[in-house]
């Protein structure tokens, strides 16, 4: 099937009164996630997820990842209106956007940020409906060998670029594996780590760990700061929501390219929104006439970063759905949502399941739509949220969560397992180690020991397999360079100071 | 000091794992040729490089660089009482059912950190629980405990 019919053929699905409704939905509960501040796409999808555990797996992908590229609108909302981003990705938003608030400019700054996150979002999309397909073509000519080492460059990536320490992020990484590997081993039906408890035969629910370590331990992390006193208050919308001429003039620039950064970024693994929209800044800063004006409410400061964490989620999509690999922990969850529903992302899917990949690609320009219906005339309804008060929120989090977590299969483990994960996700948030990296690795954990095993076996044990072919070596060379990389870096900039 | 304590636990769980790997996985002598204990060993190797690398950026980080945190002692002991309400909110959630469960924690909870808007809370505390109760329970049949309640 050529791009073209399978574009035409997954509109005939998105479509779909059902689907229409569901995209909804999920763009709606994603600008709802956004808006609120500290709770994020992936803690949203985290609550979500267990909830469409019966539904038609098409419908639920479709709404989960209208979640998750919702929730970046939405973020933008609280970045410009109490300098907090809803979105992490925000973070950079928040420096002129709300500079630009005070002004009298709330108005403007919403709306560039809407207009902007539209147009790069449907350059994404176009990207990764031409993108997609060609790369899974090319994965299709890897063996478990290939496998094992995407996927161990993949890890070493995300372990480097997300956070401060890289240390950090291999330590959050070894963190994930080691939890995947709790369970009933498959080939020799050895129990490994399951402490003789039933419960754990099978392993511990993906589910169950993001849920604890997102959305548990944002609740956490909530109440403590509620309970220190820390608010931030809120502008009020003034001016218009729409551009001047000069704004528009300013803004055309910055979302085009941005949305072109977003993509190729979001493409590679670990990289995630916040680089993008940091790259993107940065790169306005650079270019722009008056670049003293960025932190003083300069437009461009919002147009760029807040296109390109939009793009973003289109490129993230691209390595996940053509090479089973998430780029982001979002895509991580929504990688966990097509495993929970027996569907297996990777080269085949594309062959396997057209309509359900074409009617999920093509639901996000639909989705894209939506978002700016919502975020333009009706953001004043979703400001609304941001007077729920948090005392009231968080608890809510916590009673949600426990809902999920019963839910996966009614037993009370899997309550205290959350538990557990939320009070690590709350120390991680303490000792500034990354969570995205445990919950990619936790993912990808089975399928990349199923990979190593096989390897081997063709091998007979013998490791040089993955040092006989191009695309192995290539990717070894990367796993390492992005393991030492950050340590060379800094010995060569302590050595030239 | 924190990075200290995190090294510290990583290497002791390092330890911990390889004496798991080694005493309660078997090793048979059919299956493939790799068994079910040399991806755990990676995975121990790979702790310990993250240990390594945990005391090689601790090494070399100037000490002002180390970050001064305030003292949120007080903040860490709420955080871990909301732990232990949790755990008890758990423990009750079959015994009592979830709508009575619930209502019972977002009380409380809300109560502290929501203080003197009671008539609030409570409404919160029984529309939530008894609303997402009859939507999952009774409309997506999502298994939820009954507990002393007859529906």
């Amino acid at each position: 099937m050529d791009i073209l019919s399978a574009v035409v053929n997954g509109f005939v699905v998105c479509l779909q009164p059902i689907n229409l409704w569901y995209t909804f939905i999920g763009v709606l509960l994603g600008t709802i996630v956004g808006v609120l501040p500290g709770l994020g796409a992936s803690t949203g999808m985290a609550l979500l997820l267990p909830i469409t555990y019966g539904m038609n797996p098409t419908s639920a992908l479709i709404m989960l990842a209208g979640l998750y590229y919702g929730a970046k609108y939405g973020g933008s909302t609280t970045a410009i209106l109490i300098k907090t981003p809803g979105e992490a990705s925000a973070v950079m938003t928040s420096l002129d956007g709300y500079e630009m608030a005070k002004k009298g400019r709330a108005g403007a700054a919403l709306a560039v940020a809407a207009i902007g996150s539209f147009i790069a979002g449907t350059i994404g999309v176009l990207a990764l409906s031409l993108f997609a397909v060609p790369l899974a073509a090319a994965a299709i000519k890897f063996g478990p060998a290939e496998y094992f080492c995407l996927m161990l460059f993949a890890l070493t990536a995300v372990s480097s670029l997300s956070g401060k320490s890289p240390a950090k992020g291999l330590l959050s990484t070894t963190l994930g594996l080691i939890i995947a590997t709790v369970g009933t081993d498959l080939q020799t039906g050895q129990q490994r780590f399951t402490l003789g408890m039933v419960g754990l035969q099978d392993g511990i629910s993906f589910i169950v760990v993001v849920v604890g370590l997102f959305a548990m331990a944002e609740a956490f992390r909530g109440m403590e700061e509620l309970h220190r006193g820390v608010n931030a208050p809120i502008m009020r919308i003034s001016g218009k929501l729409w551009l001047t001429r000069e704004e528009w003039r300013r803004s055309v620039g910055p979302i085009w390219r941005g949305g072109v950064i977003g993509f190729i970024i979001g493409v590679l693994p670990g990289a995630g929104g916040t680089i993008s929209a940091i790259m993107s800044y940065a790169l306005e800063r650079r270019l722009a006439k008056n670049p003293d004006q960025f932190g003083k409410g300069a437009i461009e400061g919002v147009a760029g970063p807040e296109s390109a964490n939009n793009s973003d989620t289109a490129g993230a999509m691209v390595p996940m759905l053509s090479l089973g690999i998430p780029g982001s922990g979002g895509t991580a969850v929504l990688l966990g949502a097509f495993i929970m529903y027996g569907i297996q992302p990777g080269p085949m899917l594309f062959s396997k399941h057209p309509d359900l990949v074409w009617g999920l690609i093509d639901s996000m320009y639909v989705g894209n739509i939506m978002l700016l219906i919502l975020n333009l005339p009706l953001i004043g309804i979703f400001v609304r949220l941001l007077y729920i008060p948090s005392g009231v929120l968080y608890p809510l989090i916590v009673a949600t969560s426990a809902i999920g977590a019963f839910g996966i299969s009614g037993d009370t483990l899997d309550l205290y397992l959350v538990l557990v994960f939320g009070v690590i996700g709350y120390g991680f948030e303490k000792l500034e180690i990354p969570a995205a990296p445990l919950v990619l690795s936790l993912v990808l954990g089975a399928a990349m020991e199923q990979s190593f095993r096989q390897a081997m076996t063709i091998s007979g044990a013998s490791p040089s397999i993955f040092f006989n072919s191009v695309i192995s070596v290539t990717l070894l060379s990367l796993a390492v360079i992005s393991i030492a990389g950050p340590f060379l870096a800094a010995r060569w900039r302590t050595r030239q100071a | 000091m924190p990075n200290a304590i995190l090294l510290a636990g990583t290497v002791g769980l390092a330890g911990a794992y390889f004496y798991a790997i080694f005493f309660t996985i078997q090793v048979r002598a059919f299956g493939d040729p790799v068994g079910p204990r040399m991806f755990p060993i990676l995975l121990g190797c790979a702790l310990l490089l993250s240990a390594a690398m945990l005391a090689y950026e601790m090494w070399t980080k100037p000490k002002s660089e180390e970050g001064a945190s305030p003292d949120n002692r007080q903040s860490l002991l709420i955080v871990a009482a909301v732990a232990a309400l949790t755990f008890g909110y758990f423990l009750a959630f079959e015994p009592l059912g979830y709508v009575v469960s619930t209502s019972a924690y977002l009380l409380v909870l809300t109560s502290y950190f929501h203080k003197g808007k009671h008539l609030i809370n409570l409404s919160t505390a029984l529309v939530f629980s008894l609303g997402t109760y009859l939507l999952f329970a009774k409309g997506l049949q999502v298994s939820l405990p009954s507990g002393v309640l007859p529906f």
